[in-house]
């Protein structure tokens, strides 16, 4: 080896060293801001696939009747869909050195109505706190006896572990959405944080399912179809309001 | 953090291709058709009264008499149910059972199949309540005809499918409570409150519904409860059983 070669060599590998420590430590990072969401269908509840029932009765009677019933509800809504991406390698000019296409993107899926959050703050969500179950409630217009408002919601609390940074998230409030129109305890869960800091409002994260590329390993979701995501966010839904609630998102992969 | 001008980072590039759907439940949503899970039929007995007399006597008697209307029927009883986040087909992401004891909403029934509920109004007593007489059979005159029967106008507001339907706007009635008819007006609130409602052409009656309120047949040992109570229309000159379609919209509190 010719004397002007070690030299290449020993930058070579200092190089090559400085990318690793840069890989380490923006697997160690905060989650990010999605960059392009392309909306698809919005579509609700139809009342007409429930086909009402009838009942025959002699005139003169009284008919005793148990009758069972489903409405839709005004104080959530739901987002599921595919994320695909790529992984680079670039500047900080946006020069690329190299990508990596990925379609088999694991992580989470965060959303809020803050449009910032101090991710160094975002916990489990805990009541009694800054940003508590009444206020935020109350932000949707819903009600402490509501069976739908976000603390009779959000009742379980056996999520799979998972990283913000570096920071274990375990044992906070859990759902998990439908399965084919089934509930279920397995699939697309969906647990709820707070950053009582920078965001003070409720962060709602969904765990990403896996989808291997290449093979039929994809998550069936709540319309048989499969799906990376699924969450379900609150929003007012009542007569006196007309205004949408933003949600922001942001995304973290593992 | 590596800062320097030749700072190789890694950025994470995210195109979220979605269908982006957003299953919420608007305001206005229709009633959905309810399932009726069982049934059960009174009739009204009635027990003769009988006296004698003496023959050669001449007896004026005041009859007082009750007899079942045939010409009406009555559904009552009580409600379960859930909430969903649904699409349009009918998949739901999300279900939440509620608290039979703090349901709150409405049950209608109508002898239409598919109401547009687009369209609900108070019922107008010249056009569609009339022509629903006419077809139970119904005469103008008859003191228990529909016009006759829900001659008052006291009940809550309500929401029908986002149409905000005004207190004490529609014809109603409050039927009994402990077997005895209900004393109210205007400023007091009666149970089970019952009005009509049309889609500009058919006839669709509304019962509020309670809580676990005193039903009609309740008394004082007995406790018994409704969730709602109401009465149709039927056709008393026909043989056969008029048909009523049963639907629901309900709140979470």
């Amino acid at each position: 080896m010719s004397s002007h070669k070690i030299p290449l060599l020993a930058l070579l590998t200092i190089l090559v060293v400085a990318v690793m420590i840069q890989i380490t430590n923006a697997l160690d990072a905060d989650p990010s801001g999605v960059r392009l969401i392309t909306n698809g269908s919005s579509t609700t509840f139809n009342g007409s696939v429930y086909s009402p029932a009838t009942a025959l009765a002699e005139a003169g009677n009284i008919t005793q009747l148990t009758i069972d019933a489903v409405g839709p509800t005004r104080s959530w809504t739901g987002f599921y869909g595919e994320i695909s991406g790529e992984i680079v390698l670039e500047d900080a000019n946006g020069n690329r050195m190299y990508n990596w296409s990925d379609t088999s993107i694991t992580g989470e899926l965060y959303a809020s109505r803050a449009s910032s959050i101090n991710w160094s703050n975002a916990s489990c969500f805990v009541d009694g706190g800054s940003v508590n179950y009444t206020g935020e409630n109350s932000f949707y217009d819903m009600n402490y006896f509501d069976a739908d408002n976000i603390n009779s919601t959000f009742t379980q609390t056996d999520h799979d572990e998972f990283f913000i940074a570096d920071r274990s998230v375990t044992g906070c409030p859990t759902i998990y959405t439908h399965v084919s129109d089934e509930a279920q305890n397995e699939e697309f869960v969906e647990v709820l944080l707070h950053d009582e800091t920078t965001a003070n409002a409720a962060i709602y994260v969904a765990l990403i399912e896996n989808k291997d590329n290449g093979n039929n390993t994809a998550v069936v979701g709540f319309d048989g179809s499969t799906h990376d995501f699924q969450m379900i966010v609150p929003e007012n839904g009542t007569a006196s309001n007309s205004v949408t609630t933003t949600y922001y998102f942001w995304i973290s992969v593992a | 953090m590596v800062k320097n001008n030749f700072k190789l980072m890694l950025v994470l590039v995210l195109a979220l291709v979605y269908s982006l759907s957003v299953i919420l439940l608007e305001t206005y949503a229709d009633p959905a058709g309810a399932s009726i899970t069982d049934n059960a039929t009174v009739s009204g007995a009635s027990s003769p009264t009988s006296r004698a007399d003496a023959g050669g006597t001449i007896t004026t008697m005041i009859i007082n008499a009750t007899q079942q209307n045939p010409a009406w029927k009555a559904y009552v009883g009580n409600i379960s149910g859930s909430l969903k986040l649904s699409d349009s087909s009918g998949f739901s992401i999300y279900e939440w059972s509620l608290n039979v004891s703090v349901v709150t909403g409405e049950v209608y029934a109508t002898r239409a199949s598919s109401p547009e509920w687009s369209n609900i109004t108070c019922a107008n007593r010249t056009t569609v309540i009339s022509t629903e007489q006419t077809n139970l059979s119904m005469a103008s005159g008859d003191n228990d005809n529909i016009n006759f029967t829900f001659s008052e106008n006291i009940h809550d507001a309500l929401e029908v499918a986002g149409t905000l339907i005004g207190p004490n706007n529609c014809s109603s009635i409050a039927t009994y409570v402990n077997g005895t008819a209900q004393t109210y007006n205007s400023t007091s609130r009666p149970d089970f409150q019952e009005l009509l409602l049309e889609d500009n052409t058919n006839l669709i009656y509304v019962s509020i519904l309670e809580i676990d309120a005193y039903s009609y047949n309740n008394n004082i040992s007995l406790n018994r409860t409704n969730d709602f109570q109401m009465i149709v229309g039927d056709d008393a000159s026909s043989a056969y059983h008029t048909t009523y379609y049963f639907f629901a919209e309900l709140d979470a509190t």
